[in-house]
């Protein structure tokens, strides 16, 4: 008994102990809120990249003379294939936006400048089954098909879906020429501030005032002339018939959704489709339907997962992660050594004590496990505070981070560096328990070696004089 | 090789039938003080019987500490054999010599040598708490809490349980220290200079206090001092000299070097 007891009232009267345990503490929080932060970041990174592609992607190796029309594609993937649900047809095709800049860091050809865009061709009936598409939209303009629009059909305009984030930085809004409305017509960003709108009522308001506005894009146009392939340069307004928001600020603001019939008149593109996306009854069984349609579709179509496509991308992120929880770990270590320190001090300190505990029939294992006690508890007590300012970061790290921004007048967390525009968290138990038995085991190891010392001492040249 | 351990004068015509507790015979022992050889036990035999209060008197610096810690079974000696109540100390491990130490003795220092942090309770606590492990504690808390009330009683501290030994007086964790060692009811009092750091009076109630003990429950002590006036009153003195028991030295020998 005693040695709980007497573990816990040396671990009371120190002070220094407490920063053993605000060691262990700040190594067990940060190293909570900064994997909480990365598997947030990782799971919404695999989702929003999942959300614009989808379960399977096939690429056709073969000349569009040899491609099956799409529907017969489908037709099969669907009748042999148990384990596909649907199929849709895409073309990527890049192109440029062009647009008047105001800003003088952008090269510009007669005030007018280019941003490099791929344009999306998608069959939107089938795409949304494919992928999360329709729940992105934040406005449209007709409800059943977001590329429809009574003045694209009346004057022949083609149509297309612009991203916010792509509004934010390209669409700076008209005044409305009624003077009924005060702020630009259709801009995402606050007049006077000029930061990006953050209120998704007030977001969907001016993405409704989008629709029915213009881009303008810059394309090539494969042509053969004389037997020779060649691009000619096009242009051509497209009508904002909707938008959408995929929550990766990056990537959206590159892209731009046209119908595919669109895009593949736009590059005279002779194939129907480049690339076919396939959704899956359960993605767990991405790769046996992968190795099956390979063997099906042989040396037509390289078959391939979502992850194959982003391997690098989320390798990289996970990468970061590994890098950021060892370079941490050197806090808990740091911890570690802080209790090796006071807890030498406390047994040199206490010798005295412990020559009189040892006179009192004390064993030395039992001497052993005073130290050890005090060790594993500044361990524990460690662990547990560190969860807890760990949890309390981790589920109000938006508001820490306003106010770092507030304070420093730097934001932490730009969107347009890490993709979104909060910091996504995930809370996984399992990782949060693993930290905190990892620190607790540094503690116990920490305590490991004055513990020894205090058992080995001699009780007699403990007691012998003061 | 040694002298034999004789009773004091004025009890020798007397045959002693009480039971031997504590029988010692040719301890020696020898620090190394930095290559240099320091003799400090030369062959001492002694015995201890139950229920006698025995003095062993020598000048500081003697050895009668070490003496003490080697017959309490805290230390080691070189040579020499220590039985104490039928067991060999030779024949156990360290573990069952602590076991047996918490369980049948009892120290009382010259510096007290209380735990800092805890009351004066809890230091009377602690040989039961040492006795016993965690899930035993709670059966035995109780009763263990009481009789250490009780101890603290008798030696006249029931005010002062809550106190820590810096908010006492040195008489006052002297008689801690006693109640501490009695909370495990052991069957010898080992007390190295007991008196030693008190003042007269104090060291005076100190004494009262440890014979009370002989008197009422037949208390088994040994004490080690220089004090010739406490140890006049054992009732049976020796002498510790050059590493050596000399019980037939004139008692005012040591007085002069006394203090």
């Amino acid at each position: 008994m005693y040695r709980f007891f007497l573990a816990i009232r040396y671990l009371r009267s120190r002070l220094v102990n407490l920063i053993s345990i605000g060691g262990v503490m700040a190594g067990v929080a940060v190293l909570i809120v900064v994997v909480s932060i990365m598997d947030g970041f990782q799971e919404r990174v695999r989702k929003v990249v999942r959300g614009s592609l989808s379960h399977l992607i096939l690429t056709p190796t073969v000349d569009s003379q040899d491609l099956p029309p799409f529907i017969v594609l489908e037709k099969g993937l669907l009748r042999d294939v148990p384990d596909v649900k649907a199929a849709a047809p895409q073309i990527r095709y890049p192109v440029f936006h062009e647009y008047e800049s105001r800003k003088r860091s952008v090269a510009q050809i007669d005030g007018m400048s280019l941003h490099q865009m791929e344009a999306i061709g998608i069959d939107y009936r089938r795409e949304k089954k494919v992928s999360e598409i329709a729940s992105y939209l934040i406005a449209q303009h007709s409800p059943d098909d977001p590329f429809f629009h009574p003045d694209a059909v009346e004057f022949e305009k083609a149509t297309c879906i612009v991203s916010r984030t792509f509004a934010e930085n390209f669409m700076l809004g008209v005044y409305d020429l009624d003077g009924n409305v005060a702020h630009r017509f259709g801009a995402m960003r606050d007049d006077t501030s000029g930061e990006p709108l953050e209120d998704m009522t007030v977001v969907r308001q001016r993405a409704r005032e989008l629709i029915g506005q213009e881009v303008r894009i810059v394309f090539g146009t494969q042509t053969m002339r004389g037997g020779q392939r060649s691009f000619e340069p096009n242009s051509k307004n497209l009508l904002i018939t909707g938008v959408y928001d995929s929550g990766d600020s990056v990537e959206d603001n590159s892209r731009l959704y046209l119908e595919i019939g669109e895009v593949a008149k736009m590059g005279s593109v002779k194939h129907a489709y480049l690339q076919a996306n396939v959704l899956l009854e359960d993605y767990e069984k991405a790769q046996a339907v992968k190795k099956t349609l390979t063997g099906i579709l042989g040396k037509r179509f390289v078959v391939e997962t979502w992850e194959d496509q982003k391997a690098k991308f989320l390798a990289a992120v996970n990468q970061e992660k590994v890098m950021l929880v060892i370079v941490l770990s050197f806090i808990v270590m740091l911890g570690g050594f802080i209790i090796l320190a006071t807890l030498t001090l406390t047994v040199v300190e206490k010798t005295r004590d412990i020559g009189i505990v040892a006179a009192l029939g004390a064993g030395r294992t039992g001497i052993l496990s005073i130290f050890l006690w005090n060790g594993l508890l500044i361990g524990v007590l460690g662990a547990l505070m560190g969860l807890g300012l760990g949890a309390w970061f981790t589920a109000n790290v938006d508001g820490v981070h306003d106010f770092i921004k507030q304070v420093t007048g730097r934001d932490v967390f730009p969107p347009n560096i890490y993709h979104f525009r909060s910091i996504p968290t995930v809370w996984h138990w399992p990782t949060v328990l693993s930290i905190m038995g990892g620190s607790v085991i540094v503690a116990f190891v920490a305590g490991l070696l004055p513990a020894l010392r205090a058992s080995r001492l001699d009780p007699i040249a403990a007691l012998r004089y003061e | 090789m040694s002298d034999l351990t004789t009773p004091a004068a004025g009890e020798s015509a007397e045959v002693d039938t009480r039971r031997v507790l504590l029988d010692a015979t040719g301890l020696t022992k020898t620090y190394r003080v930095g290559g240099h050889k320091l003799e400090v036990l030369k062959g001492v035999d002694m015995q201890v019987r139950e229920g006698e209060i025995l003095a062993i008197l020598g000048t500081s610096g003697c050895g009668k500490s070490t003496l003490l810690h080697v017959l309490g079974w805290l230390d080691s000696a070189d040579e020499g054999r220590i039985v104490f109540d039928g067991t060999d100390r030779s024949t156990l491990g360290s573990s069952e010599r602590a076991h047996l130490r918490n369980r049948v003795m009892g120290f009382v220092f010259q510096f007290y040598h209380l735990l800092p942090e805890l009351t004066a309770l809890e230091n009377v606590l602690m040989p039961s708490m040492i006795q016993h492990g965690p899930l035993a504690w709670r059966k035995h808390k109780k009763a263990a809490t009481q009789r250490a009330q009780a101890l603290l009683a008798l030696v006249g501290l029931t005010e002062r349980s809550m106190h820590r030994p810096r908010e006492l007086s040195g008489g006052e964790r002297q008689r801690v220290a006693i109640a501490r060692a009695l909370q495990n009811q052991p069957r010898f009092l080992f007390c190295d200079e007991p008196t030693g750091n008190l003042d007269g009076a104090t060291a005076e109630d100190v004494r009262k206090l440890l014979w009370g003990l002989n008197e009422k429950q037949g208390q088994t002590m040994v004490i080690v001092t220089h004090d010739a006036k406490l140890a006049a009153q054992a009732h049976r003195v020796v002498h510790l000299v050059d590493g050596r028991i000399e019980s037939n030295r004139q008692l005012d020998l040591v007085e002069e070097v006394d203090l």
